[in-house]
This record gives C-alpha cells, sequence and structure tokens, in this order.
C-alpha cells in the first residue's frame, strides 16, 4: 500500500517539478484583476500554509481568513495549516525547495521587509497585479510604496518597533523613554535582545540613527542584555524571565496580550519610530497561488483589517480607518521622526545587510566575564 | 567457531549501513561545497572548514558541549547505575514500580524539565534563588542553570533514566557465583563492589557512558530552551543555527557538514575505544549455560533509604516538570505560580485556541512511527549485532563502526544530510521529501546505536556454548538465534522495543528538521507551539501526549515483568 503511494507520488511528482522549473511567474503571467484571480482561485482545492503559530493568529487565523475569503469570493478553499519556524527561517526554507525544484511548503508568505527584499533579489515570489486586485484605494505616504519591487508582495499590516516591558515589574519612571535607558545599570543581566537585532538593524539605516551610533549602542546592549529571545515568546516577558525586549519586531503581541489582560507593556522610543511593516506574498513554486493572491487580498479588505487588529494586534496605517495609522500621526505630531519600513527603503540605505550581520555578531557573543 | 554468518543477517545488517554511508557520503560532498548546495550555484571550496574553525562561537560552543556533556553523563549515571543495581541485584521492594517510573518520565518532553527548572532554579525567577536571597539576605542568587553545568545537571536528570535502562539488563544477568566466591574469600560490600561487580558490569558501564556522553554532544532540547535565551551555544544549537539562520540568509549547510565530518573522526576514536573493550568481551561473559540463577543482596533497612533516594530523584526529574506542564497548560499566560495565577486558570485557552485537527494529524504520523521504527529497528540492529559479536568476519568491525556512527553524530547533521538527500539527490528517483517515510529512515539510522549497544551488552553475556550445543543438534544460524538468543534476549529485546518506542514517541531533535505538512509529529506540534510563544498550548499538547500513552506503558511493562518472571 505504502510502496504503491510513494510510486503514485514520484509518477505525479516528475511533471510538477518540471511544471515548476519550466513555469514563469511574471507579472504578465499573474492574472489582470480581482475577476480572473477569483476564477484561478475557483479552480484551486487546498492552500497549504506553514508559518509561526504567532503570526496571523496562527491556525485559528487561517482557518477565519480562508472561511472569510470563500464567503466573500465564492472560491471553495480548503485550508491546511502547520506551525513553522519564524518567517525569515521559512523563506530560507521556501529558497532551499525553489532551488531544488520541489513544490512551496507554504502557499502564501507573510513576511517583513527584510524579507521581501531578499525574496524579490532572489526570484522567489511570483509577480503579480496586487493593486488591481484590491477593491479599494490606500492613502499616499511620501517615499513609501506599498508594493514590494516587481509586484513581489503588498505592504498589508504595520507594526511600530520599540520596547516590550513585563507591566508588573517595569512601572512609571522606569518605563524607558529612550535607548539610553535601556542602558541603566539596574537593567543589567535582566532584558533580552532579539537574536536578529530588530528594531536595531533599521534603527542604524542612514536615513535614522546611523551606523556609527547604533553599532556602539548595540556593543553596550550586547553587554548590558541577559540572552536572546524571538519577538514573539512573550511568556518569557510575563514569566519574568526577562524583564524587557529591546527592540522588539513590533506592537502587535503586546496590543493582544493586553486584551488578554497580560501584564504587558510597550514604549515607543524617543530618538525614531518605524513602522514595520509586514508584506504578503506568493511563492514562485506555490501550488495554489490564486488562493494565495487572494488570501492577500482578503487583509486589505474594511472587514480583514478590522478582523486583523482585532485578532493580531496591527492593520495597514495606509487606510484611512487605521489604528497604526492613528499611532503614527501622534508620534509625527510629538515630533518624532517617523519611518515607514519597506524593501525599497532598505535597499536605498545601502548598508543594509552588512550593518544587519555585524549587529546579529554583536549580540549573539556574550562578552567574556 | 561457526565464522560462517547467515546470509540473511548479513543483508539485514548491510541495509542500515548502505543508508548510513550514502548520509555520510552527502555530508562528506557537501561540506566541501559553498552556496546553494544541489544547485549550478554550488561550488566546491574548502571554505567550510576555514569558516567553521575561524568562527569565534565555534570554539566556545565546543567548550560548553564538553562540559555540558560530562556533567550529563557523571549526573545521569551517578543516579541511573545506582537505582539499576538497586533493582536488580537487592532485594529492595517495589521493583515493578520504578521500571514504570522511570520508563514513565521519559514520556516528559526535554523542553518541559527545562522549562520545570528554569521556574525552580533560575536566576531570576526560580524559587529556590528567590527563597535563597530572601531568606539568606544574599546579594545574588547562588544558583544559575543557564551555564553548561546547569544545563548538564538538568539533562543528567533526564538522561538518569537512560543510563537505568543501558545497565539493568546487565545488572540483571550477571552471575553472583563469582560475588559469593569473594564474598567466601573475605572481600566486604565495598571491596567486592571494586573488584568483583564493578569490573564485571565495566563493558556495560562504558557503553552507557559513551552513549550517554554522545546524546549530550546531539542533544537539542535543554540547550535550545535554556542554552540560546542566555547565549550559551552547543553543538546542536549551533547547528540548527547555522542550518535555519535566523535573518533572510540561506542555511549554512557547508558548515554544519564540515562539523559532522569532524564529528566522524570523533566517531572513529569513540568506537576504536569501545571495541577495544568488546575484545576482550570472553572477560565479561557473565551467563552461561549452566545453573544461571541470580541470587539477590539483602540490603534490609537499607531499603528505605534506596527509596528515599530514588523518590527525591523523581520529585526533581518528573514530578516537578509535570506539575509544570499541568499548571502551564491551564494558565492563560506563563507567570510565576501565585494566588492570581491560580485564580486565572481555566480550559478556555486551549478550547479556544487548540487546533484539533493538527493534534490528530500529529498523533497519526506519531502512532505511525511508533509502530514501525522500534521493530525495524530491532530487526536491523539484532542481525548488526549478531554478527559484531559472534562471527569472526573482518567485516564485523566495519559493522562496528558503522553502528556506532550514527550515534556519534549530532541528529541535527544527521537530518540535514536527509534533509539535503530527499531534495537534490533522491528527488527524481524517490520522492521521500516532507513524508513519514524519510523520518522513519533517520529515526531508525539514529536509534540503530542505542539498539546494537543495548543487544551487544547482552550477547556478550550469553555464553557461546548455548548456540554450539544447538548447532551440533543441527539447528540453522536463523534457527539458532530465534530459539536460543531471542528467548534469552528477551527482556533485553523488551526493553529496546519500549525504549525505542518511547524515545520515537518523544524524539524532536530529528523532527524539528524534517517535518512538514504530512509528516508533522507531535513533539513537533509542541515544539512549533513552544517556539511561537504558545505556551499553554504546548503543554496542553504535553499532557494530552503522557496521559495517551501512560496506561499503554504501564499495561506493556506489567505483562513485560510478568512474562520475564515467568521465564
Amino acid at each position: 500500500m505504502s510502496n504503491k503511494f510513494t510510486l503514485l507520488k514520484t509518477i505525479a511528482v516528475i511533471p510538477v517539478t518540471a511544471m515548476l522549473a519550466l513555469g514563469s511567474a511574471s507579472a504578465a503571467d499573474a492574472p489582470k484583476d480581482l475577476k480572473e484571480l477569483i476564477a484561478g482561485a475557483q479552480k484551486e482545492s487546498t492552500l497549504r500554509i506553514l508559518w509561526s503559530a504567532s503570526s496571523l493568529n496562527g491556525s485559528k487565523g487561517a482557518k477565519h481568513i480562508v472561511a472569510s475569503m470563500n464567503k466573500k469570493y465564492g472560491t471553495n478553499i480548503k485550508v491546511k495549516f502547520t506551525p513553522g519556524p519564524s518567517m525569515t527561517r521559512v523563506i530560507a526554507k521556501l529558497t532551499r525547495e525553489q532551488k531544488a525544484g520541489q513544490k512551496a511548503s507554504s502557499d502564501v508568505v507573510w513576511n517583513n521587509s527584510g524579507g521581501s527584499l531578499k525574496g524579490s533579489k532572489i526570484g522567489l515570489f511570483r509577480e503579480m497585479n496586487w493593486m488591481n486586485y484590491l477593491g479599494r484605494p490606500m492613502l499616499k505616504e511620501k517615499g513609501f510604496d506599498p508594493i514590494a519591487p516587481n509586484g513581489t508582495g503588498i505592504a498589508s499590516a504595520g507594526t511600530l518597533v520599540g520596547v516590550v516591558y513585563n507591566s508588573d515589574m517595569v512601572k512609571g519612571a522606569d518605563i524607558p523613554k529612550n535607548l539610553a535607558d535601556t542602558l541603566k545599570p539596574k537593567w543589567k543581566g535582566k532584558i533580552a535582545s532579539t537574536p536578529y537585532a530588530a528594531g536595531m538593524r533599521e534603527f542604524a539605516m542612514p536615513d535614522l540613527l546611523g551606523t556609527k551610533t547604533m553599532t556602539a549602542y548595540t556593543h553596550k546592549l550586547s553587554d548590558q542584555i541577559g540572552g536572546l529571545m524571538r519577538c514573539g515568546s512573550m511568556n518569557k516577558i510575563t514569566s519574568g524571565e526577562f524583564l524587557m525586549l529591546v527592540l522588539s519586531c513590533g506592537d502587535q503581541y503586546v496590543n493582544q496580550a493586553k486584551r488578554r489582560g497580560e501584564p504587558l507593556g510597550y514604549a515607543l522610543m524617543d530618538e525614531a519610530v518605524v513602522s514595520h511593516t509586514r508584506y504578503g506574498s506568493v511563492p514562485v513554486h506555490s501550488q495554489a497561488p490564486n488562493a494565495a493572491a487572494l488570501f492577500v487580498v482578503w487583509l486589505h479588505t474594511k472587514e480583514g483589517q478590522k478582523w486583523m487588529w482585532e485578532k493580531v494586534g496591527m492593520d495597514l496605517p495606509l487606510y484611512p480607518e487605521s489604528h497604526m495609522r492613528k499611532k503614527i500621526l501622534v508620534q509625527r505630531a510629538k515630533g518624532s521622526k517617523v519611518v515607514m519600513n519597506s524593501p525599497q527603503w532598505l535597499g536605498s540605505q545601502g548598508s543594509y545587510v552588512k550593518t544587519r550581520k555585524a549587529l546579529q555578531k554583536i549580540l549573539k557573543k556574550k562578552k567574556k566575564k | 567457531m561457526h565464522s560462517k554468518s547467515s546470509p540473511t543477517l548479513m543483508v539485514l545488517a548491510a541495509l542500515p549501513m548502505f543508508v548510513i554511508v550514502v548520509l555520510v557520503g552527502v555530508l562528506i560532498s557537501i561540506s566541501f561545497q559553498s552556496g546553494i548546495i544541489g544547485t549550478a550555484d554550488a561550488k566546491f571550496t574548502l571554505s567550510n572548514y576555514v569558516d567553521l574553525f575561524s568562527d569565534p562561537i565555534i570554539e566556545e560552543a565546543l567548550y560548553n558541549t564538553i562540559i555540558f556533556s560530562i556533567t550529563a553523563t557523571l549526573v545521569s549515571m551517578g543516579i541511573g547505575l545506582p537505582i539499576a543495581w538497586l533493582t536488580e541485584r537487592t532485594t529492595m521492594r517495589a521493583k515493578s514500580a520504578v521500571y514504570a517510573i522511570m520508563t514513565l518520565g521519559l514520556l516528559i518532553p526535554g523542553i518541559y524539565t527545562a522549562m520545570g527548572w528554569t521556574f525552580l532554579a533560575h536566576s531570576r525567577i526560580g524559587f529556590l534563588n528567590r527563597w535563597a536571597v530572601e531568606y539568606f539576605s544574599l546579594s545574588e542568587a547562588p544558583i544559575n542553570i543557564a551555564t553548561p553545568i546547569g544545563m548538564g545537571f538538568v539533562q543528567g536528570l533526564s538522561l538518569a533514566a537512560l543510563a537505568f535502562i543501558l545497565t539493568a539488563q546487565m545488572f540483571r544477568a550477571m552471575n553472583p557465583s563469582l560475588e559469593e566466591a569473594a564474598k567466601i574469600h573475605g572481600l566486604g560490600f565495598i571491596g567486592t563492589m571494586r573488584r568483583v561487580t564493578l569490573p564485571l558490569a565495566m563493558p556495560a558501564i562504558l557503553a552507557a557512558v559513551i552513549y550517554i556522553v554522545v546524546i549530550g554532544i546531539a542533544t537539542f532540547d535543554v540547550p535550545a530552551i535554556i542554552g540560546l535565551a542566555n547565549r550559551v551555544y552547543m553543538i546542536s544549537t549551533y547547528v540548527f543555527e547555522k542550518a535555519n539562520p535566523g535573518d533572510e540568509e540561506f542555511s549554512q549547510h557547508g558548515i554544519t557538514a564540515a562539523l559532522g565530518v569532524i564529528m566522524i573522526g570523533v566517531a572513529l576514536l569513540l568506537t576504536w575505544w569501545y571495541s577495544t573493550v568488546l575484545r576482550q568481551g570472553d572477560k565479561y561473559q557473565v551467563v552461561t549455560g549452566k545453573g544461571y540463577r541470580p541470587t539477590l543482596i539483602d540490603i534490609r533497612n537499607w531499603g528505605k533509604v534506596a527509596w528515599t533516594f530514588i523518590i527525591l530523584y523523581i520529585i526533581a526529574a518528573k514530578i516537578i516538570p509535570l506539575v509544570l506542564i499541568g499548571y502551564a497548560a491551564f494558565v492563560p499566560y506563563l507567570a510565576p505560580p501565585s494566588a492570581k495565577m491560580f485564580s486565572l486558570m481555566s480550559l478556555d485557552g486551549i478550547m479556544e485556541n487548540m487546533d484539533w485537527d493538527l493534534v490528530v494529524r500529529g498523533l497519526k504520523n506519531t502512532v505511525l512511527l511508533v509502530l514501525i521504527v522500534p521493530a525495524a529497528t530491532l530487526i536491523l540492529a539484532f542481525s548488526i549485532s549478531w554478527l559484531i559479536i559472534r562471527s569472526r568476519s573482518r567485516a564485523r568491525y566495519v559493522l562496528e563502526f558503522g553502528a556506532f556512527l550514527p550515534h556519534a553524530l549530532p541528529e541535527v547533521i544527521l537530518a540535514v544530510a536527509a534533509i539535503l538527500l530527499s531534495l537534490f539527490v533522491l528527488k527524481d528517483f524517490v520522492p521521500l521529501y516532507g513524508t513519514i517515510t524519510l523520518i522513519a529512515v533517520v529515526y531508525v539510522i539514529t536509534r540503530i546505536s542505542f539498539a546494537t549497544r543495548a543487544i551487544n551488552s547482552a550477547l556478550l553475556q550469553i555464553h557461546k556454548e548455548l548456540e554450539e550445543a544447538a548447532h551440533v543438534s543441527g539447528l540453522s544460524e536463523i534457527r539458532t538465534s530465534w530459539r536460543i538468543l531471542v528467548p534469552l534476549l528477551r527482556p533485553t529485546l523488551m526493553s529496546v522495543w519500549i525504549w525505542s518506542a518511547i524515545l520515537v514517541y518523544r524524539e524532536l531533535t530529528v523532527a524539528v528538521f524534517l517535518v512538514g505538512h504530512d509528516n508533522i509529529t507531535l513533539p513537533a506540534v509542541i515544539w512549533s507551539y513552544w517556539n511561537s510563544g504558545a505556551t499553554n498550548l504546548a503543554a496542553a499538547v504535553t499532557l494530552i501526549m503522557t496521559l495517551v500513552l501512560t496506561p499503554l506503558v504501564l499495561m506493556f511493562w506489567w505483562f513485560g515483568r510478568k512474562s520475564m518472571m515467568s521465564n
């Protein structure tokens, strides 16, 4: 039985692999409008999703989005969700699969600006006519293009970079207001950062604080922290294992957690505010590319944005009703410099990859006593 | 005497060897490539070795791993060996309970042992530290488990059950006449232990030590949970980071493969050392066909002391993590236990957020692996062990090395080799990528060492004269194995089966690398939930996992002990 199954799979996979190798993923080949996209999705059956259980509300979120999408667009897509690693690790996995001519582990990708930049450079994502699929216009934001290079993704949400803290243990004047506050001796060994230098890599760009300032800060922070953690591992903060996460990938975890009564707080830094943009993309080796794109398109509906804010704690600051937009406007009114992160912005900064690697290296190395 | 070897056994023994050779071949090949492996972009180079040795973290990772492994081995042997001796060689009461407890304890994933000890001995949130700082007015916490020694201690607690099972069979099969002779010649308890019991037990102890040292090198969960967060790197977490870079980089498989090739060198040394012990095997044949009758040492009132020791171990290694699992499953978010947290406990979080389809998918795959992998491992390992111990063929040295090799290689490295083999080599011939078959193959290979070590030890202690008598009576090699060896080895084979099954049931290290939609296992579901911060869901799945298997394990041991006693 099992042998037969393996043989059948062998026979099935060879032509699929050949198709993938020959297939084109240019925008000209992508559905031209929403109608075509829906027609394409109606011919597809299953959307396989692999990402962290903390991304887009995990399995529950994937099921909700697909159910809402089926209802709205008249499709009949089933979802198969498997919790996986962080978004950047998913991209590494998808790249490996693409190079090997295998089908993608995830038909749709939820990634950040860095991942979007990398994916667009190496041809990992399909080029789609995203703006043609949306049912409503976006607000203009100076210097920010919501479409990733060559249509390889679309900005779908934003979240603000700052410091997460345990609100039972860090109170009042102790709540950090700027980067220097996080270096106070009282926090030594009690706070954490991320292994991927979240936030710091963006703050280090020439448009913001610059490489020199942030390299010096990261060296000091590396001596200050007790360890490293993932942005989504809020249990390490609520448990008191670490009192703060400096800097976090965004405030969405805290926005969600606060509603559940978890002892978490969030502080934006005086120096600058970065809106970390989340992109929806479709891998070139996706088995259900139209359904995958429709999944992302649904997130742009009013209903989708509302759901994202309520369940995921973020939305896209390019829609008038956006809560994140209100937060950004408050920061601007205070005089803070606000940057909406994008692959184009990162690409224009010149030293992003080099700086990111250098900062990560500093954070990973523990200073010997 | 009988130097010829059964062709069937040869074929069965050769099968895993072939897979091991292929995996090692892939590993060696990858170690000399840079770029995206398996594509036209890949180039042959020595740079992986240069990069590996110039990486400042590798030196620290190697040093930490050595300290961690030694500590884990000392702790696990310090606990497991005396419990094995007490259970098998003394009149201590309720021995079946010890077996059941040691086995059940292994169902608790290392993630939760690590988490339990984080709450107990973490420098800030650990109860012990808080209590010590408060009552002794200390300026800082006296205990820090986020060190190689601290983590080695936690890992040692988890591995003590393995040390127990690896040495218990040897004590069970030990011929007491030598100890009795020592007693007649005036040696006391300590003298007999030092000059008779321990030397007789040496092969099994060495096997267990080597086995546990290498587990220490390869293990992933405790270093990942406690170490990574505190920037204490081990070889396994180093490989994980290189294979799964946490940024927008490509996996650095070349560097992990280069490390794997170096580990093959370590395996070579360890195998050579172990084989020198095996070559003196005749000295250790403590079970013969003549009047095999183990007698037990009467420990009288010391039984209470023995049970106190066992209970303390159970509390530290099993009860604390288990209680924590229950706590973590029902609280809405993770925080140190308090009146407030207890008042928040409910089933709501689990019922609202658990993906039951995923749990069922994971359970189905895990059950399938538990049914297939131990049986396949047992058959293949028996064939290898027989050829190693009983045949005179020169091939036995190759088999010995081949069977030991997967154990000396960190499982993460074998997993990486398996991924690349399935993705880039087998892709057009056998589509194994993302299938349960791929996981089963790697699990069998990684369990072969454990199974052959245990069967080797048991076979060493069965004198050849029993088989020679069967041969004289005209029985073939296979029938001799079936009629003579299998019944005598039944306790060992049964132990190997159940331990393989349990290790497969809770296996995480390989699963983390190989799982996808269709082959996800329950431990991988737990890891995924844990890793993304959903600790209550991770704990709930662990609870389900433990509850599902507990009655089965208890039943198995009950029938197993009955069967052993009737033998």
